[in-house]
């Protein structure tokens, strides 16, 4: 449930007085259509010490209740890692203050910054042509911005989740041993002996998650059993490298002009693991937004996406694994879906869209079984 | 016996309501999406009571064929339906732990199992959302 405006303006301004140590301005606050785990505000911030420049378009972002995955980062981390990629030259909003406590929930102050987000628009409106021409370019060039960022020296190991060590419930393959060691070796020192713990893949990692979530909601899916049971047969080799993941990288999560991408934005689902896990997400079907017959987020082919993203990064992007980690992502969202019901169904976050995505489960459901359909 | 309007009825005033008066005055674009989403599940509802009966009794009857030498199987034909709801709901638990396990990774009961749930996801899909199931059928799936 969101606060009242009113109430939120007034503790908004006393908190910022303290932060800025000056006399400010808190103006046309308004909510606007949140993310998964936040609730989203516009305002204007008017900050007196810092005339001339003291007028700042910004958007708040407020934790809800509950979270759709339990590694969703909270404000904070999403925070940190927001700071982390802009100094490493992604476009992302500039992260403005951390507020620990607004109102009983953790929120942060980012720019704002004009632009359509609503996927709906984006693959549809004539007024985007020219954007969906540079899109999938410009997101594969930006993809391997994020992925090229060095999570062990900005320290983002041990505040972001990563596939642990394995443990005897998990056997079957475990990382290379270098990528381990160099893993090992960067994290604290205290934890220099997992030098000598395989770990778990990314794949196995997110699968072990799945079937616990499964089993904490406690409704049978036996499509969804058979699409995880065929990503348990079907992993491809571990990658070679882990990289920092952004974990919801698709149109609808980035703002877009006439020119194409201006910022990457929701980065709360943000963790170390496989990067084709983000080179896949952009294609499950759900964020193609009707525009199904164009793989690349109803904007393209993903030819040109695969491309930019090959050459920034060196590599030839594998087909068969981008299908491999496409079946994994809507196994994901199909059980993101079954949560964000959770959260309502369990009174975490009363809310009526949470409540309908129960039973749009069976939309993804229906697309895991198209995709392993005769293959592998 | 109620009087009209019957309870589809009902759902359907409510339904239109939402869709035609209240949601063109909400000047909150996110409230005019919220009824809008309010009245597409009042559509699920209706389509529920229509269809939820026969659905589950179809469901009930591929699942015995498919888990008949289950202990799990409850052989009781006729039963009502929300007696059906709970046999349906044991055996496609059980069912559920069969897949993985890996006892249906192979052979014949690999097809059987596949064709069982992909039925089932099309079923429910016949109450949440016909268009979409016919749009992705329509595609070749």
């Amino acid at each position: 449930m969101s606060v009242s405006p009113i109430e939120l303006e007034l503790v908004l301004q006393e908190k910022l007085r303290a932060l800025t140590q000056s006399e400010v301005r808190v103006e046309n606050l308004q909510i606007l259509a949140g993310g998964a785990s936040q609730e989203m505000w516009r305002l204007d911030l008017h900050v007196a010490a810092n005339e001339p420049d003291g007028d700042y378009k910004l958007v708040l972002r407020r934790q809800l209740g509950g979270k759709i995955y339990r590694d969703a980062l909270d404000v904070w981390r999403e925070f940190h890692v927001m700071q982390v990629a802009y100094a490493s030259n992604v476009a992302v909003p500039y992260p403005q203050a951390f507020l620990p406590d607004l109102l009983g929930r953790p929120a942060a102050l980012v720019h704002f910054h004009p632009g359509e987000t609503i996927g709906r628009r984006l693959v549809r409106e004539p007024a985007f042509e020219n954007a969906r021409k540079k899109l999938p370019g410009q997101m594969g060039e930006m993809l391997a911005r994020i992925h090229q960022i060095d999570f062990v020296k900005h320290a983002l190991l041990n505040e972001l989740p990563h596939p642990p060590p394995r443990t005897e419930r998990s056997p079957q393959r475990s990382l290379p041993a270098q990528e381990n060691e160099t893993r090992a070796r960067n994290e604290s020192e205290s934890l220099a002996v997992r030098a000598f713990v395989p770990y778990q893949t990314p794949a196995q990692w997110i699968l072990a998650q799945l079937e616990n979530n499964l089993d904490e909601i406690g409704e049978p899916h036996p499509a969804l059993e058979l699409g995880i049971r065929w990503l348990r047969l079907h992993e491809p080799a571990p990658p070679e490298k882990l990289a920092l993941i952004h974990g919801d990288y698709r149109i609808g999560n980035v703002i877009v002009n006439a020119d194409g991408l201006v910022k990457v934005l929701d980065w709360e689902f943000a963790h170390i693991g496989d990067p084709y896990e983000d080179l896949a997400w952009s294609q499950v079907r759900d964020w193609r937004f009707g525009s199904d017959h164009l793989r690349f987020g109803g904007v393209s082919q993903p030819d040109e996406f695969f491309d930019a993203y090959g050459t920034a990064m060196n590599l030839q992007v594998d087909r068969a694994r981008v299908h491999y980690w496409e079946v994994m992502g809507n196994a994901r969202w199909a059980v993101g879906m079954l949560n964000q019901a959770q959260r309502h169904l369990r009174g975490e976050e009363p809310n009526l869209e949470f409540a309908s995505l129960g039973r749009r489960c069976a939309e993804v459901e229906l697309e895991i079984l198209g995709l392993i359909k005769g293959v592998g | 016996m109620q009087d009209r309007p019957s309870s589809q009825e009902l759902i359907a005033a409510v339904a239109q309501f939402l869709n035609r008066e209240l949601a063109p005055t909400l000047s909150d674009p996110r409230q005019k999406f919220r009824a809008l989403v309010a009245a597409n599940v009042l559509a699920i509802v209706s389509r529920e009571l229509k269809l939820g009966d026969e659905l589950t009794q179809t469901e009930w009857h591929r699942l015995n064929a498919l888990m008949g030498d289950d202990p799990s199987a409850m052989l009781r034909a006729g039963a009502p339906a929300e007696n059906l709801a709970q046999e349906i709901d044991v055996m496609t638990r059980a069912l559920c732990v069969r897949i993985r396990a890996g006892e249906a990774d192979d052979s014949e009961f690999h097809d059987a199992v596949f064709a069982h749930a992909r039925q089932t996801v099309i079923e429910k899909l016949q109450i949440a959302n016909p268009k979409y199931l016919e749009r992705v059928l329509h595609d070749g799936r």
